[in-house]
């Protein structure tokens, strides 16, 4: 509340409310308007496929000079997702730029999940299954989506 | 295609229209402000592309350098051609560091806060403006009801008014017509005198005139027969010659002898008219008086009477009383009216007025604002943060031109052009919101007081001339004229712009219209408004600046005047006087005037002449004191005299004052019973006169004069004349009259004149109204014995009156000082006598030795013996028992033969004048006892009680009572320069005690007399008033001898209840020494049982009763504070978070409740201590609200005073509340750290103590009780201990510490007290109940925690009942314990 709403912060929700992109909801709570709901798909073709996985997404004050901070809330089997819902998403980090946005973002995590990348793993047992055993990793990925992504 | 190229033209970064796009080397672009600044790396002096990533170096003069994308430039202006857009309003702006955010911004002046911030910043400062003003707006509608009552009170006051002044004006007719009918009646009279003398005369003429005729006619036949026949022609013998000239020897003799002495008819019956009858035209001309009441007391209207209209006075509840002498101390006295209201500041020009006000302000004047102004000032506080915008900015909704509130200055929002351009455009926003759904939620929520919004620019610009455009609408609307210009250009320029809802061409045709109105809109807006208001605002300001400067120097002059007769005695009295007089006439004049009337009446009656001759004393006393007082009020003289005396007056000025006053009706009576005519004189005379009257004028001269000079002095003198006069009864009359007279002055001493006046004029009030009630028996011959043996008594009763009065003023004190023998008085006055017996030992020895029945008097007086007989013993007896133990014989003697004793027993007296004084003088030197006894008891007797009398002043004030030996009164003028040194309030305080002692024993012995000697007229008044309830107060007393009106009369007066009490303390003490069941002879009985309580509280662990439980109904409590008890043993309860006072009878039967949650009048929050003074009218401590609030018995709301605050007279959670018997009111002003005290009116009077751990400091004091004996006991909370103070704030005596060991605390809440003086302490956080000696050692403890019976969870207030019980808050448990 200190300063208001950023312009852009508004701009981008309104849009986000106005053109919701295709299997991403991305909800701001009611009480912060910088901390958002976010549901994103499983996308087709991965492990993930069919579950329904809770993001959160916060807007720090910096933003968006600085990247949001961006965590599961489902639990999933992932190579660059620790157990804590933590991604490992190189524009989340060093390669954020002020013209990414909330929607770009989500994006980006949803394609992270049709495209694991264990060879920069934030989960190392993941990843080291994901390297060693691919098939066994997505049953596993399958598993909990189904355990944990699709209880509701 | 529109969407991409929307895309191409907006900054990635901020997602708006490029504002001064630059290029990067990369060829992508970014805003310069605010996003290029985000992207810069200053470390590394780079630039990162927010589109690719590339990092270029920043240009040697910084990001500015990138070349700006021209292209860009021109496709954006393309394409706001193309749309239409709006252009960037803030172009040529630059932007800056937001004040509140710090972010950089195009940045606006926000009003709120007078900082410049950027528009998000400003929203939530509008955001925060809105929800202030919702909160204050709900403040208002909460708190409107105040003002709804007011106009209520408003109403019903103008309907009383209509009554009052209906009334008064039907009392004056009917005085007119009185007075009418009696100088017809009287005319008629002499006129049928006349006539029945003329037609004697004429029947006697006519026969003399017929027999002289038939002495002629024989005389003349004689003669001729002489003549003709007396020769020779006729043969006459010798003896018919010498018959025949024997009848004319004897015809010739006759003749000669004969001799009309008719003297010259023209004169004989003549008018003689009275002596004065100028004066009598100038009283009749200057007939009665109207008071009116000033605005404080807003209820009070004006009451009138006349001398004739006793009866229709009422006397004044003590609120008013107080409320009165709050006035008067005010100086407030608007003797042509009160202001009205309206005349009153603004509300706008607060801060002059105030300044004025502190200015003019001497100590007392915000004190006793009235509640009214008090409510105004609060008006202005809650109304504060708009104001507070008010000054820094130009006033944009306060224009000039729209109504506003008379009182307040308050507009009518709706009424402002600039709210209803407001209006308009939110309606117009709906009707584009129609039209373009999307658009964004700011822009439809234009708010009214705010200055528009940055996206809102042409507004802003253009504000005058909508306004204009509004109005015009309006007016067009109104007149259903076809609209102007500017409706169209309205409706034109919706379409228009999509986002902003005023377009330019709007302002365009605004601007053609005319600038009239325009014009006086800006004006409105800025300077003129705020000229135009502030100086009419200014002028009245500067009126009431006056008026109350006026009003101050008069109060200046009057206390002056008043301290000028204090601090010299002798040649002042004249000086005092008219200081005297003035206040009291300003304040009373009506009142005073039939008072003396009145007694100047019975006066005469007493002389038994009816009409002319009390006319004539009147006129009389009425001159004395006019020549006295500079004022001429009619009524003054007599008032002046014995009222002044008693009301005003510094000490000395009093003592000397009262003297004179008491001299002064001395002579009156005398006079009254001589003649009239000696009283004339100057009010010096008249004193003198009394004296003269006496048979032993010197001596009383000298006292006197010892008296003016030294009241020490005097006090031996007179005990020494005291002795002397015993041998004369009449001196001994008089004497004790003065005696009283000072008795009286010296409760008036330690007050303020003020005060006295009340008092006295509520003396005068009820001493009038006795006379009033007693209307025939002044016009009776036989009364007039009566009137005058009252009168005699009068003048004790008046002066004792006055002193009840005041004490009645203080209810509770007044039935303690009136009612010595009342359970009150008893209970003080063995405090007195303990604290000063050392002192008092010697007399009492001697008082003793001298009379042995003293020694049984003193016991028994103590012990409020009742007993009633006549014997000689019994006589001292009894004398103590009325004195103390409140009129006991009072009650039936004096009712039943109140009435009929009055009047026969008067008519007896009144042929035995003398006697009747002189036992009176005895009577009221000792108990009439002598009256049976006889002459020889009586020297003795009156010495005794001299001796006790003073004896007892002795004790109440110890240091100066030694030296008086024997007279009262001089004790009281001790008291007054020993109290001299202390404060007002404290000497006050004294004198009050001296007073009641004196009071009592005066009462009491007339009392006596009545009873004993019914027959004696001269205790009748007296007696009479020690009957009623011996309260002491004479007036009552009077009043219900005189009958029920008198009675209810001196209730309504407040003494009431304490009447009440007394008697039915009569009845007790009759059959017992007061039995417990009345209050006051509950109190009584302690004192002889002094080890009683100590094992009893020794003993105390049993509980006796529990009330309640958790809950909110009746008899239940949610954490109770306050505890008190009641005069009538009632238990109440300050049931905190119920936000009620609940009250039970002793047994814990809930008896009712009353308040709620709330902070307006009779409404609580959190209310913390409660209090109960003696006459049974709540006092609770409103602690959230910061206030106190009075309730009586009924618990009706009576008045609240005080505000949050730290200044005098304000509150900061007030916690503790107490009171003691003369009605102060102590309050523990918890965050403030201090005791503050005020009159029972709510008037401040002083304070003690501040934030500390030093004796005499204090941090938090929660609770508080003052003893009988005037001790003020503290719980000093967070000092965890408990201090004593002395009534002026002086450390008596401290003890505690923390910890919990035996006498040690840890957060003590609430303390009581009892009437031994033994300490009671809720020791909060060992939470129990610890027991104090007198001195502060230990006696005992117990309680432990727990829910249990006799277990306590979180005590707060303790109260201790008359019969040893001890009330315990149990707060957690939500309970009150009974131990």
């Amino acid at each position: 509340m200190a300063a208001g709403l950023p312009r852009r912060i508004i701009k981008e929700t309104q849009r986000l409310m106005a053109e919701p992109v295709p299997g991403i909801s991305a909800v701001p709570d009611e009480s912060n308007a910088r901390y958002f709901h976010v549901v994103v798909a499983g996308p087709e073709g991965s492990p993930f496929q069919g579950g329904v996985f809770k993001l959160e997404l916060f807007l720090p004050e910096e933003y968006p000079m600085s990247a949001p901070k961006v965590r599961f809330m489902t639990k999933i089997y992932h190579p660059n997702i620790d157990k804590l819902g933590r991604i490992c998403l190189d524009i989340l980090k060093d390669k954020w730029s002020p013209a990414l946005q909330i929607r770009t973002v989500l994006l980006s995590i949803q394609a992270l999940l049709s495209a694991p990348n264990p060879d920069d793993p934030l989960a190392n047992d993941v990843a080291e299954l994901w390297k060693v055993n691919e098939s066994e990793a997505i049953r596993i990925a399958r598993e909990w989506t189904r355990t944990y992504a699709m209880g509701n | 295609m529109a969407h991409q190229l929307e895309q191409l033209l907006t900054c990635c970064i901020c997602l708006d229209r490029f504002r001064n796009p630059k290029l990067l080397p990369c060829q992508h672009s970014v805003c310069m402000e605010p996003c290029m600044e985000g992207l810069v790396d200053y470390v590394r002096r780079q630039v990162k592309c927010p589109e690719c990533r590339a990092e270029h170096r920043i240009p040697y003069n910084g990001v500015q350098g990138f070349p700006s994308n021209v292209t860009l430039q021109r496709f954006l202006e393309a394409h706001i051609e193309i749309t239409g857009e709006t252009p960037d309003p803030h172009t040529g702006q630059y932007m800056e560091r937001c004040a509140v955010c710090n972010e950089k911004n195009y940045l606006s002046v926000c009003q709120h806060c007078g900082k410049k911030i950027c528009t998000d910043c400003k929203a939530a400062h509008i955001d925060i403006l809105k929800r202030e003003i919702g909160r204050i707006n709900n403040q208002v509608k909460r708190a409107a009801h105040r003002l709804n009552d007011q106009l209520n009170s408003v109403g019903r006051n103008i309907l009383a008014l209509k009554q009052n002044t209906g009334s008064v004006s039907e009392e004056i007719d009917n005085i007119c017509k009185r007075l009418q009918k009696s100088v017809k009646d009287r005319c008629d009279f002499l006129k049928s005198e006349v006539e029945n003398y003329y037609n004697n005369e004429l029947r006697n003429l006519t026969l003399l005139k017929e027999s002289l005729d038939q002495e002629v006619s024989n005389i003349e036949a004689n003669i001729e027969l002489a003549e003709k026949h007396m020769d020779d022609t006729t043969p006459w013998d010798d003896a018919e010659l010498m018959d025949t000239k024997d009848i004319f020897l004897k015809t010739i003799e006759f003749i000669r002898n004969f001799d009309y002495e008719g003297g010259d008819y023209t004169r004989r019956a003549r008018f003689n008219p009275p002596d004065d009858i100028n004066k009598l035209a100038t009283n009749l001309s200057t007939l009665g008086d109207l008071s009116f009441h000033k605005p404080n007391n807003m209820n009070d209207s004006g009451y009138g009477s006349s001398q004739s209209m006793g009866g229709l006075m009422k006397s004044k509840s003590d609120h008013r009383l107080a409320a009165q002498y709050r006035d008067q101390d005010d100086g407030y006295n608007y003797n042509s009216g009160r202001t009205s209201p309206l005349m009153r500041r603004r509300f706008g020009e607060r801060n002059i007025e105030r300044h004025d006000e502190d200015s003019s302000a001497d100590s007392g004047r915000r004190r006793f604002r009235s509640r009214f102004m008090r409510k105004e000032e609060d008006e202005d506080r809650s109304v504060r943060f708009s104001e507070d915008d008010g000054t820094k900015r130009q006033r944009v909704i306060d224009s000039e031109d729209v109504s506003r509130g008379p009182l307040s200055g308050i507009i009518r929002l709706y009424d402002s052009p600039r709210v209803m351009k407001r209006f308009q455009e939110r309606d117009q926003n709906k009707i584009k919101k129609k039209d373009e759904p999307s658009k964004p939620p700011q822009n439809a929520v234009s708010k009214p007081p705010q200055t528009p919004i940055q996206h809102k620019p042409s507004r802003q610009t253009s504000n005058e001339d909508e306004i204009d455009k509004i109005k015009k609408q309006n007016k067009a609307a109104e007149a259903s004229v076809g609209a102007t210009a500017t409706t169209p250009s309205v409706s034109t320029s919706q379409p228009s712009t999509p986002t902003t809802p005023k377009p330019a061409g709007e302002r365009v045709s605004s601007l053609k219209e005319d600038e009239r109105q325009s014009r006086s809109d800006r004006a409105s807006t800025s300077p003129r408004s705020s000229a135009n208001h502030s100086p009419s605002s200014s002028v009245t300001r500067e009126d009431d600046a006056n008026r109350k400067r006026d009003y101050s120097s008069s109060r200046v002059d009057s206390s002056i005047n008043s301290t000028n007769g204090t601090s010299r005695p002798p040649s002042r009295k004249t000086s005092l006087d008219t200081g005297i007089t003035s206040v009291t006439q300003r304040s009373y004049p009506f009142s005073r005037s039939p008072s003396n009337s009145s007694i100047g009446d019975k006066d005469k009656n007493t002389s038994g002449n009816r009409s002319p001759r009390p006319l004539d004393t009147v006129a009389i006393e009425r001159k004395l004191s006019r020549s006295n007082s500079t004022d001429s009020n009619s009524g003054d003289g007599t008032a002046s005299p014995k009222k002044s005396g008693a009301a005003f007056t510094t000490e000395e000025l009093k003592s000397r004052f009262l003297r004179s006053d008491s001299k002064s009706s001395a002579s009156k009576t005398d006079s009254s019973s001589r003649s009239s005519g000696t009283t004339s004189g100057s009010r010096f005379h008249s004193r003198f006169l009394g004296r003269a009257g006496t048979p032993s004028a010197e001596a009383s001269k000298e006292s006197g004069n010892e008296d003016d000079d030294e009241e020490d002095s005097s006090d031996d003198s007179e005990s020494e004349e005291s002795e002397d006069s015993s041998s004369d009864e009449e001196e001994e009359e008089k004497e004790p009259t003065s005696e009283y007279s000072r008795t009286d002055i010296g409760p008036l001493l330690g007050r303020s004149a003020q005060a006295r006046d009340v008092a006295v004029s509520s003396s005068s009030r009820s001493n009038w109204s006795d006379r009033s009630s007693y209307p025939p028996s002044s016009s009776s011959g036989g009364d007039s014995g009566y009137n005058s043996s009252r009168y005699g008594s009068n003048s004790d009763n008046s002066n004792g009156s006055t002193s009840s009065s005041n004490s009645s003023r203080y209810g509770a004190s007044a039935s303690s000082s009136s009612s010595t023998d009342s359970g009150v008085g008893s209970h003080r006055r063995p405090s007195y006598l303990e604290t000063s017996k050392p002192s008092a030992k010697e007399k009492e020895d001697d008082f003793e030795s001298k009379y042995p029945y003293a020694s049984k008097y003193l016991s028994r007086s103590r012990a409020s013996v009742p007993e009633e007989e006549t014997k000689p013993t019994s006589f001292q007896s009894r004398f103590l028992n009325r004195s103390k133990s409140s009129a006991v014989l009072g009650p039936d003697d004096d009712e039943s033969s109140s009435s009929a004793a009055p009047h026969g027993s008067s008519r007896a007296r009144f042929e035995e004048l003398k006697e009747r004084r002189q036992r009176l003088a005895r009577s009221k030197s000792s108990a009439g006892l002598e009256d049976e006894e006889g002459a020889t008891a009586d020297t003795s007797s009156p010495s005794n009680y001299r001796s006790r009398y003073s004896r007892t002043e002795t004790d109440t004030t110890p240091s100066s009572r030694s030296t008086t030996s024997s007279s009262a009164a001089s004790g009281g003028d001790a008291e007054g320069s020993s109290s001299a040194q202390l404060s007002n309030w404290a000497r006050y305080l004294k004198n009050k005690y001296g007073n009641k002692t004196g009071e009592s024993t005066a009462t009491s012995p007339s009392g006596r007399n009545t009873s004993i000697g019914l027959s004696s007229s001269s205790g009748l008044g007296s007696s009479s008033s020690s009957a009623t309830s011996s309260l002491g107060s004479s007036r009552a007393g009077a009043s219900s001898s005189l009958g029920g009106r008198a009675i209810a009369r001196s209730r309504s007066s407040h003494l009431l209840g304490l009447a009440k009490e007394g008697e039915s303390s009569e009845d007790d003490s009759k059959n017992v020494h007061a039995t417990p069941t009345s209050p006051v002879a509950g109190t009584v009985v302690p004192t002889p049982f002094g080890n009683l309580h100590r094992s009893q509280y020794l003993q105390k662990q049993r509980l006796l009763i529990k009330i309640g439980s958790r809950g909110s109904e009746p008899g239940n409590f949610t954490w109770p504070r306050g505890i008190a008890v009641g005069p009538d043993n009632s238990i109440v309860v300050a049931d905190s978070s119920n936000h009620r006072v609940q009250v039970f009878d002793q047994h814990g039967k809930f008896v009712k409740e009353f308040g709620s949650y709330g902070s307006a009048e009779g409404e609580f929050d959190c209310l913390a201590g409660v209090a109960v003074n003696r006459i049974g009218q709540y006092i609770i401590a409103d602690r959230y609200n910061h206030r106190i609030q009075v309730f009586d018995p009924s618990g009706m709301f009576l008045r609240s005073f005080g505000s949050q605050g730290s200044g005098d007279g304000r509150f900061s959670y007030p916690w503790g509340v107490t009171t003691d018997a003369l009605g102060f009111i102590y309050v523990c002003d918890k965050e403030n750290h201090r005791i503050q005290v005020f009159q029972s009116d709510g008037s401040f009077v002083g304070k003690f103590g501040s934030m500390g751990n030093k004796p005499g400091q204090l941090e938090h004091p929660h609770y508080i009780a003052v003893s009988s004996t005037n001790r003020v006991i503290v719980s000093d909370s967070n000092n965890h201990r408990v201090q004593i103070f002395d009534i002026n704030g002086k450390v008596n005596t401290t003890f505690g510490t923390e910890g919990s060991g035996d006498g040690q605390f840890k957060f003590p809440r609430g303390v009581a007290v009892d009437d031994q003086n033994y300490i009671f302490v809720a020791d909060s956080g060992n939470n129990r109940i610890q027991i104090f000696h007198p001195d502060g050692t230990f006696l005992r403890a117990f309680g432990c925690w727990g829910s249990g019976d006799g277990e306590f969870k979180g005590l707060e207030g303790v109260a201790v009942m008359s019969n040893g019980n001890i009330l315990v808050c149990d707060r957690e448990n939500h309970r009150i314990q009974v131990f």
